[in-house]
C-alpha cells in the first residue's frame, strides 16, 4: 500500500526542485541555500510528522516580500522577483501542507521555471518543462484523492493506474503544445539578458589589447559562437573580428582607418560558413580569416575586412560568411603608411634599438618582416597565461627577460617592433582554433580561444597575416583542447543538442520551415527512378500488399471464428447487462443468470459445438450472430451500470 | 442439436427427484440429486452430517421412489463382516448349508454410522462396493444391479469410532452433507411430525430397467470433449500442486469427476459435458479425496477445493 500523502509530498518536492534548479545560477546566495535547506527540513518534518504550523511562514513570506519589493527598480525587476519566488517556495516546502498549499507549490514552481526562461534559452528548459508538466498532471490527480481523505492509502497497482491515467493528460496536450509552437511569436534571445545587455561583461575577445595589466589571465569557457562549416586544418582557423590599429596610452585600440583605404581579400580557398554568435556579444561579426562578404544580417563593412553589426539586438541570430583562406588583403585604394607606422607613446630602449637594427639590416619591408620572424623563432619565447610580465615595460620584459607571455604579448610586441622597423603593421583580434562537433558539423569557439595576431603590409603583396604566437617554443599547445576524451564526447553531444535547439526552436521561423519542406518536395521530384524499378514497382507493391495481407490473415487465424463469436457475445452481454464474465464463469452459467432465452440458446448452440469437439457450421454462426444482435436487457439498462459479478456456485 | 427427449429416461429421473424433493424430502433437493447421480454413475455416496437431519429418511424414500429393494446396516464396533454379507446356515431337513444373504443383497443399502464399524467389517463392505459381489465360504454371489450404498457418518462424534482411511474415502464417488432445512420447511416438519410412515406409501416411480437404461444412456450418449477433459485435468493438477495440500485428487478421483459431470449433464438434458457440469460436481466429488498437510488440517476441504476451482479458467473457446 502506498500512502497518498507520501506520494503527494514526494511529487511536490520534485516539482519544487524542477522550479528551483533552472533558476539556481541566477539566484542570490540566501535563496540559493535556503531552498535546499527548506526542502530537506520539509521532507524530515513530513516524515516525523512535525510540520511548521501557524502564522510563522506567513510572517516570513511577508517580510521577504517587503525586502525584495524594496529592491525592485526599473533596471532590476526580474532578479528580486525570482529570488522572492524561490523564498516563497522554500517557505511553502517547510510549512504544513494542505490541499491548497500543494496547489501553491505547483504554481510557484511553474512561475520559477517560467522565470528561468527570462535568463536562459537553454535546451534543458524543454526537459524541465515536460517533466514538470507530467509531474503536475499526476499530482493534480493524486490531489483529488487527498482532498477526499488525507490518510488514504492506495495499492501499488492502483497507484500505477492513477499515474498512467494522469500521464494521458500531458500526452493529450502535446498536439496543442505543437500548435502553439507554430503560431506563437517567440523571442530569439533571453529577455532578461537582452534588457541587461549593457551590464554584461565581455570576456576573452576584447576591443582593447593591453598586455601586462595583470599577472594571470583567467580563462572562461563560455561559447563565443558556433560556425557551421567543413572541417579545416587547425592553422586555418583564424576567426577575424577586429583590427586594432592605434594606441591609447599603452593599449592597442581601434581608430578609424585613414580615409580612402579600401582593402579586399585576395586569392585563397573559398569557404562558406554559417555563424551563430552567442547572445550578448560584441557587435563585431566574426568570420574565418579573411572574410570576403557577410550576408544575412545588417552590417557595416570596414576597409580592413572587418564587419560590424548595425542595430541593437544581440542574440541568437546567424549570418553567412564567405572567406578566402590564407589570402592576403589587397589594397585597392588609399593606404596611409604613416598611420600604420605610428609608435606607442612609450617605447623601451631595447625595443627601439631592435627596431632600428632590423630597419637597417633589411633592404625592404619583406626582408625586415623575415628578419623579425627569424628573431622571434630564435628568441625561445614561451606561451603562458601565468607568471606574466607586469610593470612599466611589460613588452620589454617579455622579449628580453621573462620570455613568457600570451598572444597579446607576442602580437603586440611584434607589431610594435615592425612599426619601429618602419613596416606598416596592425593587430587583428579574434579567435584561433575551435572544437569541431562531428555530430552537428560545426565548430564551437569558446572565449578562451580569443586570440590576437599581426598583419604587416608588404608592398606588392598587401596585408600579410603573421601569428607571432606560432613561434613560441610550445606553440602547439595554443588553442588545444584540454579536456579528456570521454568528457569531450559528452560535451560535444550536449553542445550539438543545444545547437539544434537553437536552430529548430529558438531560431524557428515559419517561412524557413516552409522553405525546407518545399525544397524537400523539389528534391523528391528530381529524384530519378531507374526505369527497371519503375516497371517493377507494381509487382513490388503487390508483394508488399500480399505480405501485409497474409500477416493480417495469420494474426486473425490465431483467433478462431469461435473465439470471435464468443468475444462478441461477451461484449454484448457486458453492454446490455453490465455483467463482467470472469474466466471461471461458464457460458451456460452466464446464460442462466441472464434469464434471456437468446443467451440460453446461444450457450446451447455454442457449447453444443465446442464441447462436442466440433467446429461451428456457417448456419450456426449466422444464427449465433443473430442471437447476439437480439440480446436485449428487457429489465432496463438502469442496472447495467452497476456491474455485478455472477455468483459462483461451487 | 440434442434436446432432453433424446436422452433416455431423463424425464423419469427428473420426475423422481422432483417428486421426492417436492413432496417428501423438502429442502433436500441437492442431496437427492447427488444421490441419484451416484446411483446413475454406478458409485456410492457418503453422507456426512450430524444425526437427525434425515439421512435415513433420504435413503428410504429414494429406494421406495426408485422401486428398489432396501437394506440397512447399523454399524457398531462388534459388527462382523458376515453380519452384512450373510452367512450359510445348516438346513437340517435338507442336510446341507444354505446361504442366507445379508443386508448387502439389496439395491439400496444404508450403512449407518460406517465409522463405528471395525476396520475388518469396513473393508469387507468397501470390497463389496467395489467388486459388486460377495464371496462367502468360497462361493461368489453377485450383488443386485443397480447397487447403491448410502453410507453415513457423524463428523462431530469421534469417540469410539474407526474413521475411514483416506484410501477408502476414495471409494465413494460423492461425499456430501445434508444440512439443516430452510426455516419455513423446518417449521412445517416440526408441525406435521416425522414422515417416516408416509414413506411406505411412496409409489415406485420407475422400474429397475428404467434406471439401467438411464445409466446406459448417460454413459453412451453424453459426449465428453477434449476441452472438458482438459478442464478436469486442470482441476486435478491444481489440487496436486497446491501448497496447502499434501495429496490431491487421484486418477480414480478424476474418472469419478468425469462420470459425475456426465450424469449432471444428463440431468441437465445436455448431450455433452459442459465445464459447468464439472464445476458444479467438483466439490462433492473431489473434496473428500484431498489430504491436507498436517499444519492445515483444520481447513475446510470443501471451501479449499471450491476456491481452487474458482481460479481455474473454463475452456470457453
Amino acid at each position: 500500500m502506498v500512502r497518498i500523502k507520501t506520494v503527494l509530498n514526494s511529487l511536490a518536492s520534485g516539482i519544487a526542485l524542477l522550479g528551483f534548479v533552472p533558476l539556481f545560477p541566477y539566484l542570490e546566495t540566501v535563496p540559493r541555500f535556503l531552498f535546499p535547506a527548506a526542502l530537506a527540513a520539509g521532507i524530515m518534518a513530513d516524515r516525523k510528522g512535525w510540520p511548521v504550523r501557524g502564522r510563522i511562514p506567513t510572517v516570513i513570506s511577508l517580510f521577504c516580500f517587503i525586502f525584495y519589493a524594496s529592491q525592485v527598480g526599473r533596471d532590476n525587476l526580474v532578479g528580486p522577483a525570482v529570488n522572492l519566488l524561490v523564498i516563497l517556495l522554500a517557505v511553502r516546502m517547510i510549512s504544513e501542507k494542505s490541499g491548497r498549499n500543494y496547489l501553491q507549490i505547483y504554481a510557484l514552481s511553474l512561475f520559477a521555471l517560467a522565470g528561468s526562461s527570462l535568463f536562459s534559452l537553454d535546451a534543458l528548459f524543454l526537459c524541465y518543462f515536460l517533466l514538470m508538466l507530467a509531474l503536475i498532471a499526476v499530482s493534480l490527480v493524486v490531489l483529488t484523492f487527498h482532498s477526499s481523505s488525507s490518510a488514504q492509502s492506495v495499492s501499488r497497482a492502483g497507484m500505477k493506474r492513477i499515474v498512467s491515467v494522469a500521464l494521458v493528460m500531458p500526452v493529450a496536450s502535446l498536439p496543442l503544445i505543437l500548435l502553439f509552437f507554430f503560431i506563437l511569436p517567440r523571442t530569439q534571445y533571453p529577455l532578461w539578458n537582452f534588457l541587461n545587455v549593457g551590464g554584461a561583461k565581455v570576456t576573452g575577445f576584447s576591443e582593447k589589447v593591453e598586455p601586462g595589466s595583470a599577472p594571470v589571465v583567467g580563462e572562461v569557457r563560455n561559447v563565443a559562437f558556433r560556425a557551421s562549416c567543413p572541417r579545416l586544418p587547425k592553422d586555418q582557423l583564424y576567426w577575424r573580428g577586429i583590427v586594432l590599429n592605434g594606441f591609447e596610452g599603452g593599449a592597442w585600440v581601434r581608430r578609424e582607418p585613414p580615409a580612402g583605404e579600401d582593402g579586399i581579400a585576395g586569392k585563397g580557398e573559398t569557404v562558406r560558413q554559417i555563424i551563430f554568435p552567442a547572445p550578448g556579444r560584441s557587435p563585431q561579426l566574426l568570420a574565418l580569416n579573411i572574410p570576403r562578404s557577410i550576408s544575412g544580417l545588417r552590417h557595416t563593412a570596414g576597409p580592413d575586412c572587418t564587419y560590424v553589426k548595425r542595430g541593437a539586438a544581440a542574440g541568437h541570430e546567424k549570418y553567412e560568411a564567405v572567406s578566402a583562406l590564407g589570402a592576403t588583403i589587397i589594397m585597392k585604394g588609399g593606404g596611409d603608411a604613416a598611420f600604420y607606422r605610428t609608435l606607442p607613446p612609450r617605447l623601451s630602449q631595447r625595443m627601439a634599438a631592435l627596431g632600428r637594427e632590423i630597419a637597417a639590416r633589411g633592404r625592404d619591408d619583406g626582408e625586415r618582416v623575415a628578419l623579425l620572424v627569424e628573431y622571434y623563432r630564435d628568441a625561445n619565447l614561451t606561451y603562458a597565461t601565468t607568471g606574466l610580465p607586469v610593470g612599466e615595460e611589460p613588452l620589454d620584459q617579455f622579449l628580453f627577460d621573462k620570455k613568457r607571455g600570451h598572444c597579446e604579448f607576442f602580437a603586440s610586441s611584434f607589431a610594435i617592433l615592425l612599426r619601429a622597423a618602419g613596416v606598416p603593421a596592425r593587430l587583428v583580434g579574434g579567435y584561433y582554433g575551435g572544437d569541431y562537433n562531428e555530430l552537428g558539423g560545426y565548430y564551437v569557439v569558446s572565449e578562451d580561444m580569443a586570440h590576437v595576431w599581426v598583419e604587416a603590409h608588404i608592398a606588392g603583396k598587401g596585408w600579410v597575416t603573421l601569428d607571432p604566437s606560432a613561434w613560441a617554443v610550445n606553440s602547439a599547445a595554443i588553442g588545444e583542447n584540454r579536456e579528456r576524451r570521454a568528457a569531450r564526447t559528452i560535451a560535444m553531444a550536449l553542445d550539438a543538442l543545444g545547437y539544434y535547439w537553437n536552430m529548430a526552436v529558438i531560431n524557428y521561423d515559419l517561412e524557413r520551415q516552409l522553405q525546407v519542406i518545399s525544397s524537400a518536395h523539389g528534391g523528391l521530384k528530381r529524384l530519378a527512378v531507374p526505369a527497371r524499378l519503375k516497371r517493377l514497382a507494381p509487382a513490388l507493391l503487390l508483394l508488399v500488399v500480399a505480405v501485409a495481407g497474409s500477416v493480417i490473415l495469420l494474426r486473425r487465424g490465431r483467433v478462431t471464428r469461435e473465439e470471435r463469436i464468443l468475444r462478441a457475445f461477451l461484449r454484448r452481454v457486458r453492454r446490455e447487462y453490465g455483467r463482467e464474465a470472469g474466466p471461471a464463469t461458464g457460458l451456460h452459467e452466464l446464460a442462466a443468470s441472464l434469464h434471456d432465452p437468446g443467451a440460453d440458446r446461444f450457450a446451447e448452440i455454442y457449447g453444443g459445438a465446442l464441447y462436442r469437439d466440433r467446429r461451428l457450421t456457417p448456419e450456426q454462426i449466422r444464427e449465433l450472430k443473430g442471437l447476439i444482435r437480439g440480446l436485449h436487457n428487457r429489465a432496463g439498462r438502469a442496472i447495467a451500470g452497476r456491474a455485478g459479478t455472477i455468483p459462483q456456485n461451487s | 442439436m440434442s434436446n432432453s427427449t433424446a436422452l433416455p429416461k431423463r424425464d423419469a429421473m427428473l420426475n423422481v427427484i422432483d417428486t421426492l424433493a417436492g413432496h417428501y424430502l423438502k429442502g433436500k433437493v441437492r442431496a437427492i440429486r447427488l444421490a441419484v447421480s451416484a446411483l446413475l454413475s454406478g458409485g456410492h455416496i457418503l453422507l456426512e452430517d450430524i444425526p437427525g437431519l434425515g439421512k435415513t429418511t433420504l435413503a428410504l424414500a429414494l429406494s421406495r421412489a426408485l422401486g428398489l429393494s432396501f437394506g440397512r446396516v447399523q454399524c457398531t464396533s462388534d459388527l462382523l463382516p458376515s453380519d452384512i454379507t450373510g452367512l450359510s446356515i445348516f438346513n437340517r431337513e435338507e442336510s446341507q448349508f444354505k446361504f442366507i444373504p445379508g443386508p448387502l443383497f439389496h439395491n439400496v443399502v444404508l450403512v449407518d454410522e460406517i465409522n463405528r464399524a471395525m476396520p475388518k467389517t469396513q473393508s469387507a463392505l468397501l470390497e463389496a462396493m467395489e467388486e459388486r459381489r460377495v464371496t462367502v465360504e468360497g462361493v461368489t454371489y453377485p450383488l443386485p444391479e443397480p447397487f447403491l450404498v448410502i453410507a453415513t457418518q457423524n463428523p462431530v462424534e469421534q469417540v469410539g469410532t474407526y474413521p475411514l482411511p483416506e484410501s477408502q474415502m476414495d471409494r465413494f464417488i460423492i461425499r456430501t452433507g445434508i444440512g439443516y432445512p430452510p426455516e419455513e420447511i423446518e417449521k412445517s416438519i416440526i408441525m406435521y411430525g416425522s414422515i417416516r410412515d408416509d414413506l411406505r406409501k411412496i409409489p415406485p416411480l420407475v422400474v429397475v430397467d428404467d434406471i439401467l437404461e438411464a445409466r446406459r444412456g448417460a454413459r453412451e450418449q453424453v459426449f465428453l470433449s477434449e476441452k472438458v477433459t482438459g478442464y478436469i485435468f486442470a482441476i486435478v493438477a491444481a489440487t496436486r500442486n497446491h501448497p496447502l495440500i499434501l495429496s490431491g485428487i487421484s486418477t480414480r478421483g478424476a474418472i469419478n469427476l468425469a462420470d459425475a459431470a456426465r450424469i449432471n449433464a444428463y440431468l441437465e438434458g445436455r448431450g455433452y459435458v459442459a465445464p459447468e457440469d464439472v464445476k458444479s460436481v467438483a466439490v462433492p466429488v473431489g473434496a473428500h479425496r484431498l489430504i491436507l498437510r498436517a499444519e492445515n488440517e483444520s481447513l475446510n476441504k470443501e471451501e479449499l477445493l471450491g476456491a481452487i476451482v474458482r481460479n481455474i479458467p473454463l475452456p470457453l473457446a
